[in-house]
């Protein structure tokens, strides 16, 4: 209809420019626009005793435009365009022939046998037609027709970046009028950022996506990621946060297996529309060693992929000593019940420091008789030894100045968890809301006069934060959780304290006659986190409740494990993932500090890498300008199977604790991930090139969509406007209404 | 005629006199229903149920029914009653920085109250008896990490009679002695196990024993984790130490002993 009234395409006004007089002089126009005005009016005039004022202005207003029009059709306005001349012009089509391309939408043809009669009738005839020269290329190389793109070697990973700027460096020096790339957008490269999109766009050449396959895949079920420490130590239990999605709501069962045996197993309900949840599983570490953990969720009856179904991690199991320090200012129920809790999970080694009298204290748990000898440590390689903090009700007043700073940099510094517990002498009526710790902590202290300890059962609830944060459960499934939180009988006691700092996490809040206060919150502070827990009372819920429930124990082992979990050691050292699929470059990086946690820029890294074929490479990592004390290097590992890596240091004369961590490479495995169509890449890459998006549907307008490239030989061309017919059939309403209204008030 | 008479009268004072002493015995235990079951109520009004905690450590005395063979006699859980918990709880505040009630209670193990308490002391517990329902109670009290400690009862006798009711709570759970280098022996004071510590009308008599119970016995149970969770002061009376604190007739480094255990019980109690 458009090009019927207009007389071209669309795309022809769009791109082209209106050169609106190419016929007569300005002068004569508006000259005889005058006369023609003059007219009007005079005829208006002439009229004016026979016709009411208010038709009398329309049939002049009609008069007016029917002249304008006239007028504009007499200078003959052109649209210039630049339209491509095919002949002399090259477009490339690149098909991804990555391996998520065979997989099938339809349970029965690929999709890139899906795509190839599309291709072939609405892209690359019409394009032949026109007269281009065109280029096919699958990801494997050139192709000569649409069959043999089905027997081009698909390749494991769709490397979708470096295909394109390789094809578009490739015809730099030739007339390029665009590149049509077919492919379902999933780019496994890891090289899609910002710059990318840069490098694109600096080719100059509009890249057209015509996108393949469906955008939900409502049968598949996947296992996006796992969030797993990459070690532990034994007989403890890690949480595992694991990322699910399904096309369709359905429940499924997650597995975790260790080698074939089934180590932890979880129903999951999953929303549907790839939607992504993360369950939580907790995983037994077991002995010391290394555990191959495999996630599996059951495959759906209707699934076509399955390979996403599973994902892999490697623990490496071994005997740390994480240690805690718990210092009270008073014996009293609390901190025997909490040392007990974690005392019989046996993941941490709790050293106690209780004040029994007023020149005595009681040191419990320690390593030798030594240790805490004098009291709270005075010395950073002494605090520092720890990884966690725990102060309960102790009087600020009783430490120096110096040992409160060292309190602080424990957590900023150092990288520890400080746990701040309330009590008759804890948080505010302790005396530190007047010292820089009040500062690290996640919830203000109140200032003032007042007792803010409170010696009165009061009922303790987890907010929503706390339903959701996987560390701190009871039950992997999420009603069992709730339950068991709202089955916690009251606490013994509670401690008033002022609002959640900005960033922090607020888990539990307690409800009392004066209203609702935060009880139990995090922040992350410097390199360390902070906790506040304003009770002194938890352990009324290991008296109040069966001997045989855990609650108690559960929640302790929870809240201390998460407080050392991901403390930094003075030598750290990881990887930057833990499966590599498809991927041979593991980047490694270890972090190198003295014993007071100051950064070390002059010690030497080395890293022995050993393959599964048992092949060895020496790296020597270099340091980091901008992280003082940070090491990186690369190792290149093509073989599949686990790959050893020992981090070994010396720093100066002394030589370091060495560091062993597991990976594991594979291939041919990401291509089943995220399979479905990502349309959002497509169009970006489309719109950032100058070029546009297509369906299989949309496809043949490509093909107009290319005349007018910006890139590639042009030709200009003007193309007369004064014929269009729309004008013609605007004179014609014109006077025909004028001809209408005046029959029809007797004035013709 | 005459003799006759002087029978009468003396069969009549006998009478009265019988009936006075009954009275008397009545009027001693408040509570009649209660004396025949051998517990005493008198202290209800201090039951925990009504008071909650209003410190950290409260010194709450095991309220429990006696057994046969003491029917008749004062309720042997009050024994030292009120005195030796007052000087229990002046001693602890004096001796260490526990924060303590200023009084003692008294609780049932039938009173769920018992939870809120998880230190417990019970005296005389060669006269006790427990139900069935008192001793799952009492296990799981233990069990769940509450602390007790055994007083003030002498001999074999006694000790079977303990045992007795303690293996309801506990069947197969071994009673122990307690090493000398347990924790509890030093964890705040080192303290002697070899010296007996007497009651006070031992004492008097010129000896620091009761019935055959000769030798001191600081006996436990322990936990699956090693951990004390009942202590039993056996063949001695430590209840009549702390109780007697202010008596020049009471030997002063006995009761300085006892309260050197008493503060090690409660340190070890809230520590371990």
């Amino acid at each position: 209809m458009f090009e019927f009234l207009f007389k071209y395409p669309r795309n022809y006004f769009l791109e082209g420019e209106l050169i609106p007089q190419t016929w007569g002089q300005p002068a004569w126009i508006v000259g005889i626009l005058l006369v023609g005005v003059a007219l009007i009016v005079f005829s208006a005039l002439r009229s004016r005793d026979d016709l009411h004022p208010a038709r009398l202005m329309s049939v002049a207003a009609l008069q007016l435009v029917t002249l304008c029009i006239s007028l504009a059709m007499l200078m003959q306005p052109v649209l210039e365009i630049e339209e491509l001349r095919p002949q002399d012009n090259k477009i490339i089509v690149l098909v991804d022939t990555s391996r998520s391309m065979a997989l099938s939408d339809n349970g029965e043809t690929s999709r890139l046998q899906s795509i190839l009669p599309t291709l072939d009738l609405d892209i690359l005839q019409p394009l032949q037609e026109s007269g281009y020269s065109l280029e096919l290329q699958s990801f494997d190389g050139s192709v000569e027709n649409v069959e043999q793109l089905l027997s081009a070697e698909a390749q494991d990973r769709s490397l979708i970046t470096n295909q394109l700027t390789t094809a578009l460096r490739g015809a730099s020096n030739q007339a390029l009028a665009g590149l049509i790339l077919v492919s379902d957008g999933a780019d496994n490269s890891n090289e899609l950022d910002e710059l990318w999109y840069s490098q694109l766009q600096s080719f100059g050449v509009p890249v057209h996506a015509l996108g393949v396959g469906r955008e939900v895949m409502t049968e598949d079920l996947e296992i996006s990621a796992v969030n797993l420490p990459d070690s532990a130590i034994p007989d403890a239990n890690l949480r595992a946060e694991v990322t699910l999605q399904s096309g369709i709501a359905r429940q499924s069962t997650l597995k975790v297996y260790d080698g074939e045996r089934i180590i932890a197993s979880q129903i999951v309900d999953l929303p549907g529309d790839g939607q992504k949840i993360k369950a939580s599983v907790s995983i037994p570490t077991g002995d010391i060693g290394v555990r191959h953990l495999r996630f599996a969720l059951d495959p759906g009856a209707d699934e076509y992929n399955t390979q996403n179904n599973e994902l892999r991690h490697s623990l490496t199991v071994a005997q740390t000593q994480p240690r805690v320090l718990y210092v009270e200012g008073e014996p009293r129920w609390e901190y025997k019940f909490i040392r007990r809790a974690i005392e019989d999970a046996g993941f941490v080694h709790l050293h106690g420091l209780v004040q029994t009298s007023t020149n005595k204290s009681y040191r419990q748990g320690i390593d030798s008789p030594e240790q805490l000898e004098n009291g709270f440590p005075t010395t950073r390689n002494e605090l520092f030894n720890y990884q966690g903090l725990i102060i309960g009700s102790q009087q600020a007043a009783v430490l120096t100045q110096d040992q409160i700073s060292l309190i602080k940099d424990f957590v900023d510094v150092r990288g520890g968890s400080l746990l701040m517990l309330g009590g008759l002498s804890g948080l505010s009526d302790g005396g530190w809301q007047n010292t820089v710790v009040a500062d690290i902590l996640p919830l203000q202290l109140l200032q003032g006069d007042t007792d803010t300890f409170v010696r009165q059962q009061a009922t303790a609830y987890a907010t929503a934060a706390a339903l959701r944060t996987p560390w701190l459960r009871f039950s992997d499934d999420d009603i069992e959780n709730q339950d068991s939180w709202s089955l916690l009988p009251d606490i013994a006691d509670y401690q008033l304290v002022g609002e959640a700092r900005p960033g922090a996490t607020v888990l539990m809040e307690v409800q009392h006659s004066q209203g609702t206060t935060p009880l139990l919150a995090y922040q992350r502070y410097g390199r360390g986190k902070t906790y506040v827990l304003a009770s002194g009372g938890t352990w009324r819920w290991q008296m109040q409740m069966a001997s045989e429930d855990q609650s108690h124990e559960i929640f302790w082992q929870s809240l201390v494990q998460e407080m050392i979990s991901e403390v930094p050691q003075s030598i750290d050292f990881q990887t930057d993932t833990n499966w590599y699929m498809d991927n041979s470059r593991i980047e490694v990086s270890a972090s190198i500090r003295d014993p007071d946690f100051e950064p070390s820029g002059n010690a030497e890294v080395r890293v022995r890498v050993v393959d599964s074929a048992g092949q060895i490479q020496n790296i020597e990592l270099t340091p980091v300008a901008a992280e003082p004390g940070t090491y990186r290097g690369t190792a290149l590992v093509d073989n599949e199977g686990l790959v050893q890596l020992d981090m070994s240091a010396t720093l100066g004369e002394t030589e370091l604790d060495p560091v062993r961590l597991f990976a594991e490479r594979s291939n041919g495995r990401m291509e089943y991930f995220n399979t479905a169509q990502n349309s959002g890449f497509l169009k970006r890459l489309a719109s950032v090139s100058g070029g546009s998006y297509f369906t299989p549907e949309t496809a043949s307008g490509i093909l107009d969509e290319m005349r007018f490239s910006n890139s590639g030989i042009t030709e200009r061309d003007w193309l007369a406007l004064w014929s269009i017919p729309i004008a013609f059939i605007l004179l014609l309403i014109l006077k025909v209404s004028e001809w209408m209204l005046r029959r029809r008030w007797g004035r013709l | 005629m005459l003799l006759g008479y002087r029978w009468g009268l003396m069969l009549r004072s006998s009478i009265f006199l019988i009936c006075v002493l009954c009275a008397s015995q009545l009027l001693a235990q408040p509570r009649s229903l209660d004396f025949f079951r051998g517990s005493d109520t008198s202290l209800q009004s201090e039951s925990l149920s009504v008071t909650p905690p209003d410190a950290e450590f409260s010194f709450v005395r095991l309220t429990y029914d006696q057994s046969l063979s003491s029917f008749g006699r004062r309720a042997p859980w009050r024994t030292d009653w009120p005195e030796a918990g007052t000087h229990f709880l002046q001693g602890i505040s004096r001796l260490s920085v526990v924060d303590s009630a200023g009084q003692a209670r008294s609780v049932r193990l039938t009173d769920d109250a018992i939870f809120d308490y998880p230190w417990l002391y019970a005296v005389d517990v060669g006269k006790w008896s427990l139900t069935n329902e008192e001793a799952t109670a009492l296990r799981e009290y233990l069990l769940r990490g509450g602390f007790m400690i055994v007083d003030d009862f002498h001999g074999s006798y006694e000790w079977q009679v303990f045992q007795t009711h303690l293996r309801k709570a506990f069947p197969d759970r071994p009673i122990v002695e307690i090493p000398e280098d347990d924790a509890l022996m030093s964890v705040m004071f080192d303290l002697d196990q070899s010296i007996q510590i007497p009651g006070i009308r031992a004492y008097n008599s010129g000896q620091t024993w009761e019935q055959d119970g000769h030798s001191p016995h600081w006996r436990g149970v322990y936990d699956d984790n090693g951990r004390l969770m009942l202590a039993i002061n056996f063949n001695m009376d430590l209840g009549d130490a702390w109780e007697h604190a202010d008596d020049p007739g009471y030997p002063e480094p006995m009761t300085s002993l006892a309260y050197r255990f008493a503060v090690n019980y409660v340190i070890y109690a809230m520590t371990h």
